[in-house]
């Protein structure tokens, strides 16, 4: 052992061990469904109950009282509500542009496992045996039952004679994720093509008249949307490698809100331009020649002076009658200035600092300019927003607004500091001690009271605000628990480094503390996105109000009164399918991460 | 050896005085926002003739509600009585039936049988991520396309009675004996808890099976069937009742707002006698904890004197002059407080003060002088306190009168009549269950049941595996296991998350407003409708809102301690 070996035992060879018993289906029925005699009594109940319910289940879809083409017919009105023709370009720039970038981030994050043929003809054997279940149970006419019968057992005898033909190499995880989720989406929108719809008569009013493709319209643009997809994953496999990759798709998805829904869809047709620039290159110059001289860490108290002035000048600014945009530069040039000892350090730092100043003066100048700006795209209401875009507009714009202040309130609520301890607990907890939609009637009926006549909020920036401030308190006891995970050893090693109570919460507490609540935070989107169909009570025409209270009344040119329950539907489904990827999601950042396994 | 006494730092750089200085800013500055805000929207109500009252409690409010207890009195308070009983009744049945379903899915989930455990993972798949909203309007559209109601349904039925117009059942109704009744049973649980204490006693004496839970059950039953025939025995306490209310409206107004004050004052003094005492460093202080308290109560005291007179006296002055002369007298004081903490600290404590201490019992007395300033500032308080006490024994009383003898519960078998205009309806001598308590319910309950599936799955996967795998030694069976074993270590485990379900639960029932459900929201914003109060509607949501999610969460947590593990 002195010189460092280490000397094993001779062990006795490892047996190998022995094959498992060969397992075929009537091992697996008694193992998993008659094991015991109580077993046998809940396979019957179970195998009753799933018969009913998928019975029950199809026999709702299939009965002729269900008016389908009110939802068919209405899905524009339900995505988008009026959004004008001649700007639905927008919209489908937007989609494209989230999902290019989706696929961008895709390939230089490297996202995406390996998965077996098993575990996917494993998959499609559920499929095609529910298609099967479904034919055989449910009360279709006879032609359809033996459709569905027969694509049902078709998938599952395919499925299963690639199993057996693969063998051994079925268990093997040699097949892309990315490429089955690729080839799903291949699928879908080729379906776009084929998939045929009864389509009501103009002219007469008759239901199912014709029979014509679901998606005339969509299906193009669709197509495009899959192309683009593809071309920016072959972009983001030619591009990750350089440096400065991460941190550009990082901003691109941050300032991604403010273009997509108040550039794009908007419409935006931008007013003084020339004088906010004028701010915008003064502030830039002036102020990058301040921060750069502040981040010189032997200016000393000159420089602490010297912040402190600019802070008092951009409270002031709020006292007297100054533009909005020259105030809030001036917050942001107090911000970086008071910060600057705290994140200068030396070199490259310095500009780097200077830098991300000049990035968030022109941020700002381009967020004033969209909100000074009027909207070319001409709608009943002043905001072109409604349908399921309302629901995207709220449930990331809450969220996102509400990062920063919920951070906020949670090293509030764990600071040492009295005052600022009790004032966010009493905030968050008198915000989740109450329902959301009382905070939605305040924002319509007391809100507007709240501001002397003459100003005036769109009902969604009114709801968008509330959301902010409620997701806000929520997010604030997130956080609040990664904070507390944080281990006590933590802080006090950077005490001992001698670090500021600012640099120990930036550099070292939150960052491991959002670190664990990722999850959480995840769920928080998906119980925001449940959240915002809440707005249809208070008057918001979102894809459940449209779905609720527009299409069910319809009366001209069709028929659609009464079709409420398809519309619940279609409306639920849609839903449903965003908050399972969303949920399937989380849980799969959550085995990443480890944070529940350390 | 002394600590050597470091040079204190100039105010400017001292750490403490900057942290207190913004702690104050913010709170100054929130303050003065609110204020302004508040007073813009009494500017903005006085513009459209109105101003903020609570006189709608009073009022009549001219509607009609379909759910819940007859609107009799018609005023806002027996409306919003109303809306408060029909959001608890949501509560508490949503509350049992999704417990108890929920931990069936939660162990169906789990279970080896593949079908069991597939249709449990399909149900919580889907509940789980659709909107609730959604759910409870599809509940909705599904009862009001049932059948609607004809000549031909007229009559009572024996089970139950399903149409458009809603579902009615049997019931048990409450009858005029029933609160006499009421006392017997509350008598049984005293006598019942007495029972279990006697029973345990004698199981840990002689070691045998004593069956206390039984027993203590058993001796609530009895205690309710004795009241059943008995309890026009009680009739007494409807005397006792009324005279209590009729003490309590003689109490002057004054005699409250005093009470206020004098708690106020305590309280603070007590805070900082707490604080006092908790930075005691050494032994044999030569002031008690006593002294600490009254002589900060006195300061307090003092403070409040002096503001008041200068408020009374400076009636002369205003705008620029008034707020110096107010701040010269607050820093008299401030520096008054310091001097007397100087005084104090030696004589109680062995180790020094530090600048934040000083700060904290400045901001206590501070906070103390201002609380008051509201409390006796609102003149109408204590009448208001007086009125309510003295209005709830007055309701009581009239509960307990002699000539109830009637039964405690009244039977009604589910009937469809004709009322009104000759209108087919449930009759609502019977339970009705309302298409809008139905979509609710069961919109709620079902959601609700998934989340606390998935918690019940996560509880029973925390158990240690050892506990499972000695039960499956022992041989005992599943459900023995499960029973005995399993479950009950998992209750402690899931109590807290699921006490946090039941919270959602109660605050989900808001919803009701999209199915026309006459919660309390819904008959909130029918009041506001009509009257315009918005403010105090919304103030009296917020109160019972508050309230309910402090008592639920309060029952969650005194659950909690009781049944948490003694940890070594």
């Amino acid at each position: 052992m002195a010189d460092g070996k280490i000397i094993l035992p001779d062990l006795p060879a490892a047996e190998i061990a022995p094959e498992p018993p060969p397992k075929g289906a009537v091992v697996w029925m008694k193992d998993n469904l008659f094991s015991t005699p109580f077993s046998v009594v809940l396979t019957i109940v179970g195998v009753l109950l799933a018969a009913a319910s998928i019975r029950g289940f199809f026999g709702f879809l299939v009965n002729p009282e269900r008016i389908w083409q009110a939802v068919t017919t209405n899905l524009r009105l339900l995505m988008v509500q009026a959004y004008p023709d001649q700007h639905m370009w927008r919209v489908w720039t937007a989609v494209g542009a989230v999902v290019v970038l989706t696929t961008l981030s895709l390939a230089v994050w490297r996202v995406g496992g390996r998965t077996s043929a098993n575990k996917l003809t494993t998959s499609a054997m559920g499929v095609g045996g529910f298609l099967l279940a479904a034919g055989l149970l449910a009360d279709f006419p006879a032609s359809m039952r033996l459709t569905w019968a027969a694509v049902g057992a078709g998938v599952v005898g395919v499925a299963y004679l690639v199993r057996r033909m693969m063998g051994d190499r079925a268990k093997v995880d040699n097949i892309p994720s990315l490429a089955v989720a690729a080839g799903l989406a291949i699928g879908a929108v080729a379906s776009l093509w084929v998939l045929q719809v009864p389509v009501p008569d103009p002219e007469t009013g008759i239901r199912a008249a014709t029979v014509e493709p679901l998606a005339n319209t969509t299906r193009l643009p669709w197509l495009w949307i899959l192309i683009a997809g593809f071309v920016g994953y072959g972009l983001g496999t030619r591009v990750r490698g350089l440096r400065l990759m991460r941190p550009l798709l990082v901003g691109a998805w941050a300032l991604s809100y403010p273009v997509i829904f108040l550039h794009l869809l908007r419409g935006v047709n931008f007013r003084s331009v020339g004088e906010y620039a004028l701010y915008g290159v003064a502030f830039a110059v002036v102020g990058g020649v301040i921060i750069y001289a502040l981040v010189n860490l032997n200016l000393g108290e000159t420089g602490r002076l010297i912040s402190g002035a600019l802070l008092v000048a951009a409270l002031a600014a709020w006292a007297f009658p100054t533009l909005i945009v020259v105030r809030l530069l001036l917050l942001v040039l107090a911000a970086f200035a008071l910060a600057a000892p705290t994140f200068g350090g030396s070199g490259g730092n310095k500009w780097r600092y200077v830098l991300i100043y000049l990035g968030a003066v022109l941020v700002i100048v381009y967020l004033m300019l969209l909100a000074v700006g009027t909207s070319v795209v001409q709608t009943q209401s002043a905001v072109p927003f409604g349908g399921f875009m309302v629901t995207w507009l709220l449930a990331i714009g809450a969220v996102a607004l509400s990062f920063p202040i919920g951070v906020t309130l949670a090293l509030a609520r764990t600071s040492t500091l009295p005052i600022f301890r009790v004032l966010a607990t009493i905030y968050i907890e008198v915000v989740r001690g109450v329902p959301l939609i009382t905070w939605l009637l305040m924002s319509v009926v007391v809100f507007p009271f709240l501001f002397p006549e003459g100003v005036e909020f769109e009902d969604v920036v009114k709801v968008l605000l509330f959301f902010t401030f409620f997701s806000a308190a929520y997010l604030a006891e997130n956080v609040r628990g990664g904070l507390q995970a944080v281990s006590k050893g933590q802080n006090e090693a950077s005490n001992a480094l001698g670090m500021s109570t600012v640099q120990r919460t930036a550099f070292i507490t939150l960052p491991q503390a959002l670190r664990a609540v990722i999850p959480a935070l995840v769920g928080q989107v998906i119980a925001t996105f449940k959240d915002t169909s809440l707005v249809a009570i208070v008057g918001l025409f979102d894809i459940l109000l449209i779905a609720k209270n527009v299409v069910p009344n319809q009366s001209q040119p069709f028929n659609f009164l009464g079709s409420i329950k398809e519309n619940l539907v279609f409306v639920a489904l849609v839903y449903w399918i965003f908050t399972y990827v969303f949920s399937r999601l989380s849980q799969r950042i959550e085995k990443n991460l480890g944070v529940g396994e350390r | 050896m002394a600590i050597e006494q470091h040079q204190r730092p100039p105010n400017w750089r001292n750490a403490t005085v900057l942290k207190w200085a913004a702690q104050i800013a913010v709170l100054v500055g929130l303050v003065f926002l609110f204020v302004t805000l508040g007073a813009q929207s009494l500017d903005n109500f006085a513009d459209r003739g109105l101003t903020y009252s609570y006189k709608f409690l009073s009022d009549p409010t001219g509607v009609s509600f379909r759910e819940g207890i007859p609107l009799e009195p018609d005023t806002g308070a027996r409306a919003l009585y109303l809306g408060l009983v029909n959001t608890l009744r949501i509560t508490i049945s949503g509350i049992v039936v999704a417990t108890i379903l929920g931990t069936i899915i939660g162990v169906a989930r789990l279970s080896h049988n593949w079908i069991i455990n597939k249709i449990a993972t399909v149900y919580i798949e889907i509940i789980r991520n659709i909107p609730l909203l959604v759910q409870i309007i599809f509940w909705g559209a599904i009862i009001q396309q049932l059948k609607a109601l004809t000549d031909e349904h007229i009559g009572t039925y024996a089970f139950w009675f399903t149409s458009a117009k809603g579902i009615t059942v049997p019931w048990l109704f409450p009858d005029q004996g029933f609160y006499q009744w009421l006392v017997f049973v509350i008598i049984g649980f005293i006598a019942a808890r007495f029972v279990y204490r006697w029973r345990m006693h004698i199981k840990e004496d002689e070691g045998r099976e004593t069956y206390a839970i039984s027993w203590a059950v058993g001796t609530i039953l009895v205690a309710g069937l004795i009241g059943w025939f008995a309890h026009p025995l009680f009739a007494f306490l409807g005397g006792i009742l009324n005279a209590i209310g009729d003490g309590i409206a003689a109490i002057p107004a004054i005699v409250i707002r005093l009470m206020l004050l004098v708690l106020v004052v305590a309280g603070v003094g007590w805070w900082i006698m707490r604080f006092f005492r908790g930075l005691r460093a050494g032994d044999a202080p030569q002031m008690n904890n006593r002294a600490v308290f009254g002589l900060f109560a006195a300061a307090l005291l003092i403070a409040l004197a002096v503001v008041g007179g200068f408020l009374a006296l400076a009636g002369g002055l205003e705008g620029g002059p008034f707020w110096l002369s107010l701040g010269a007298v607050i820093a008299v004081l401030v520096v008054g407080l310091k001097y007397l903490i100087d005084w104090v600290a030696p004589r109680t404590l062995v180790s020094g003060l530090v600048d934040d201490d000083y700060f904290r019992v400045i901001f206590a007395v501070g906070a103390g002088v201002t609380l008051i300033g509201i409390l006796v500032g609102i003149e109408a308080i204590g009448e208001t306190i007086i009125n309510a006490a003295s209005a709830f024994f007055h309701f009581l009383a009239p509960k307990f009168d002699s000539t109830n003898v009637a039964a405690p519960f009244r039977y009604a078998p589910p009937t469809v009549d004709v009322r009104g205009a000759g209108f087919v309806q449930l009759s609502q001598e019977s339970l009705v269950i309302t298409p809008g308590f139905f979509a609710l319910w069961v919109g709620v309950t079902l959601y609700t049941a998934s989340f606390i599936a998935e918690i019940v799955r996560g509880g029973v996967l925390a158990v240690s595996r050892g506990q499972t795998e000695a039960g499956n030694a022992l041989g005992l069976s599943r459900f023995q296991l499960y029973r005995f074993i399993v479950l009950p270590q998992a209750f402690r485990i899931v109590l807290p998350p699921i006490g946090n379900q039941y919270l959602n639960l109660f605050k989900n029932t808001s919803l009701g407003i999209a199915v026309a459900f006459s919660d309390i929201v819904m008959v909130g914003q029918t009041i506001y409708n009509q009257t315009g109060q918005t403010v105090p509607v919304v103030s009296l949501w917020m109160a019972f809102y508050l309230t309910g999610s402090l008592i639920l969460s309060s029952i969650v947590n005194f659950a909690n301690r009781r049944l948490k593990l003694v940890e070594r």
